[in-house]
């Protein structure tokens, strides 16, 4: 394979077929934009939900001398009902939800409508009678809305109650709509630009059937001749890509964060730390799973200090790791040459990888920083330490093995450990209140 | 070395048969004519011997490949073997005479070094050397051919296919080719070449194949046309 002749070939097809080249390039830009923008106003609305919900509240609104007379045959809401709910409220069955609420008279009702509509013809008409008296309920989890909903829906001189996320919902489900949209089209024109492409590939091929004749001719590989050609779509997409990722960082810079920001400062927006967080929505393994312990080793020896090394392993070893299976008695550490490894310890095979199966007990390599590999290479060369592994797991999907630098412990230390274990336990039975049967 | 057994080929569209039963063994170093009017089946054998095309019924082996079982993707490596010229040589024109031949080695993966050797090389046993550097729009019909006779070659390949090589040549430019082709031929490599020059088949007196509506109708060692 000669690279040289390749990118000339490529080249030479990207100057004849130019202006196709151009629309690949255009297409493909174009479309991963609007996937871009998707992606974006599917964040925003992430990031809007996130600001609202926390803030919306549940309305409580009770009836006024203009509610309508079949919800509110009593007319205006009475004192003893304000007591009422007051104290429902404030009941055990409520309060831990609600986090806070407060009472709305029929003048602050007003003179919010005032500031809300001002300019508005409606706020002429509108009198402060008119407006009902509301009890404004914050939850400590906007999710619960519907407990008070439940609670006071149906009581006498309630006229009605609204969660405001409802509200907030169809905004919402606009702005799906629209990233929905445009998702669509974004399908549309990467169908296009397939299209494109595998026209130019086609048209491209044409204007040169008489090298590509005689390139069949003297034997060259249907690899070969075809390289250039994909390579000449692959260029061009590329092109289009990079295009179209500056294309979306400079709308979340500078028309988001920019223009939408400064104009509309009570919204957060997206910003370019969002969209990079792309990523965290593959999910990824967090935790840790124990694959494995070495529970004789405490009653073996005493431990001194203990280390988190990382694991130079196989696939089918992970595997197997995965599968739950593997043994550490009888495992140790050595460190040789300013490395660490870790021996003997047994990691079945696993059964569906085949050839690339190694033997289960074989030396693996530990990851350590070397400043701690200095200090268990001092530690090990003084009599009585050696390197015992406690425990296997995996550490947000990483295998993990806790080592530790340990001394082993004379049998008369065993027993003196086994009693002292014992001594507590029956301390502890005698402490506790269970069992005492006298 | 070229095996034909009992191949027919039909192709879509028309009732006759382009060949008909045809068999033909061409050993090792032979030197073939195959001749006979258009149509006659001619070019339709030298498809076949190329694997361009695969027979309707019959087997084809060249080279020790049996070329209806071959597959694809084995067919470029067999090519690789086989050397091909054209009555309308089919040369790049966008490239000098020493690139047209560099081209085929390169689709090929052959290194620069040995490009480097085998192009003058080539050039130099058809008499093109001082020309490596012209354009084919430069050079005359036989020094085109010449071009493409060097190209068909460099790879030393064992047979070389011609589908009449001299058809757009005079008589005089025809003998240089000619003479070119029997010192390719008395090198070891196998020649099977489409003619309706009478007056080359005459001279020459090697093996003559006559076809005549996609049948054998003669095979004669020595014979003319």
């Amino acid at each position: 394979m000669r690279f040289g002749f390749v990118f000339a070939e490529i080249g030479q097809g990207l100057r004849r077929n130019a202006s196709m080249v151009v629309s690949i390039i255009l297409v493909t830009f174009m479309s991963l934009t609007f996937v871009g923008l998707a992606g974006i106003l599917q964040l925003q609305i992430g990031q809007m939900k996130n600001y609202w919900y926390d803030r919306a509240q549940v309305a409580v609104y009770l009836c006024s001398s203009v509610s309508p007379q079949e919800i509110c045959p009593q007319g205006e809401a009475s004192p003893d009902l304000k007591t009422a709910i007051e104290a429902k409220l404030q009941s055990s069955t409520l309060a831990p939800y609600v986090d806070e609420f407060y009472f709305e008279n029929h003048d602050q009702a007003y003179k919010n409508f005032q500031e809300q509509f001002a300019g508005n013809s409606v706020a002429k008409y509108v009198t402060a009678k008119q407006l009902n008296e509301t009890y404004w309920v914050k939850l400590n989890n906007a999710a619960d809305s519907q407990i008070i909903t439940e609670s006071f829906s149906g009581m006498a001189g309630v006229e009605e109650v609204r969660d405001q996320r409802s509200y907030l919902d169809q905004i919402f489900s606009i702005l799906n709509a629209a990233s929905l949209a445009s998702i669509g089209i974004a399908a549309l024109m990467l169908f296009s630009a397939g299209l494109l492409i595998s026209t130019t590939i086609r048209l491209s091929a044409f204007s040169r059937r008489r090298e590509l004749g005689i390139m069949r001719l003297v034997g060259a590989s249907n690899f070969y001749i075809q390289l250039p050609f994909i390579l000449e779509g692959v260029v061009a997409a590329a092109i289009g890509s990079i295009l179209s990722a500056a294309a979306v960082v400079a709308i979340v810079q500078y028309f988001v964060q920019g223009y939408l920001a400064a104009r509309l400062p009570f919204t957060s927006f997206v910003n370019l730390n969002d969209t990079c967080e792309y990523r965290n929505l593959m999910p990824r393994e967090r935790g840790q799973k124990v694959v494995a312990s070495n529970r004789k080793a405490r009653h073996d020896y005493h431990i001194e200090d203990t280390y988190e090394a990382g694991l130079v392993l196989t696939g089918p070893e992970v595997k197997s790791l995965r599968a739950g299976r593997a043994s550490l008695i009888d495992g140790f550490g050595s460190v040789e040459n300013g490395e660490a490894w870790l021996e003997n310890v047994h990691i079945p095979e696993y059964t569906q990888a085949t050839w690339n199966n190694g033997p289960s007990r074989r030396r693996r390599k530990l990851l350590l920083h070397s400043h701690e590999i200095a200090k268990l290479a001092g530690k090990i060369k003084e009599s009585g330490y050696t390197l015992v592994p406690l425990s296997l797991y995996f550490k947000d999907g990483r295998a993990k093995v806790e080592i530790a630098l340990a001394r082993g412990k004379k049998e008369y230390d065993k027993r003196q450990t086994l009693k002292e274990q014992q001594d507590k336990r029956e301390a502890d039975r005698a402490m506790s209140s269970k069992g005492k049967d006298w | 070395m070229i095996s034909i057994a009992n191949v027919s080929k039909h192709y879509r569209g028309s009732s006759r048969p382009a060949l008909n039963n045809v068999s033909l063994e061409i050993e090792k170093g032979d030197f073939v004519f195959l001749v006979g009017a258009s149509g006659s089946g001619k070019s339709s054998l030298m498809r076949l011997m190329l694997r361009e095309d695969s027979p309707t019924s019959g087997s084809v082996h060249v080279l020790g490949e049996n070329l209806k079982k071959i597959p694809s993707r084995r067919i470029p490596f067999f090519r690789r073997k086989l050397g091909v010229v054209f009555q309308d040589f089919r040369l790049l024109p966008n490239k000098t005479v020493a690139q047209n031949v560099a081209f085929s080695l390169e689709v090929i993966g052959k290194s620069q070094a040995f490009i480097q050797t085998a192009v003058p090389d080539v050039l130099g046993m058809v008499g093109l050397a001082e020309k490596a550097d012209r354009m084919p729009s430069e050079l005359s019909g036989g020094e085109q051919q010449r071009v493409a006779l060097a190209r068909a070659i460099v790879n030393k390949p064992a047979i070389l296919l011609a589908d009449e090589p001299t058809g757009n040549l005079d008589p005089a430019t025809s003998e240089d080719i000619m003479a070119l082709i029997e010192r390719i031929n008395l090198a070891g490599t196998t020649v099977v070449m489409a003619t309706h020059d009478r007056g080359i088949v005459d001279r020459l007196q090697k093996r003559v194949v006559e076809l005549r509506d996609g049948e054998i109708i003669r095979d004669q060692t020595g014979g003319s046309y």
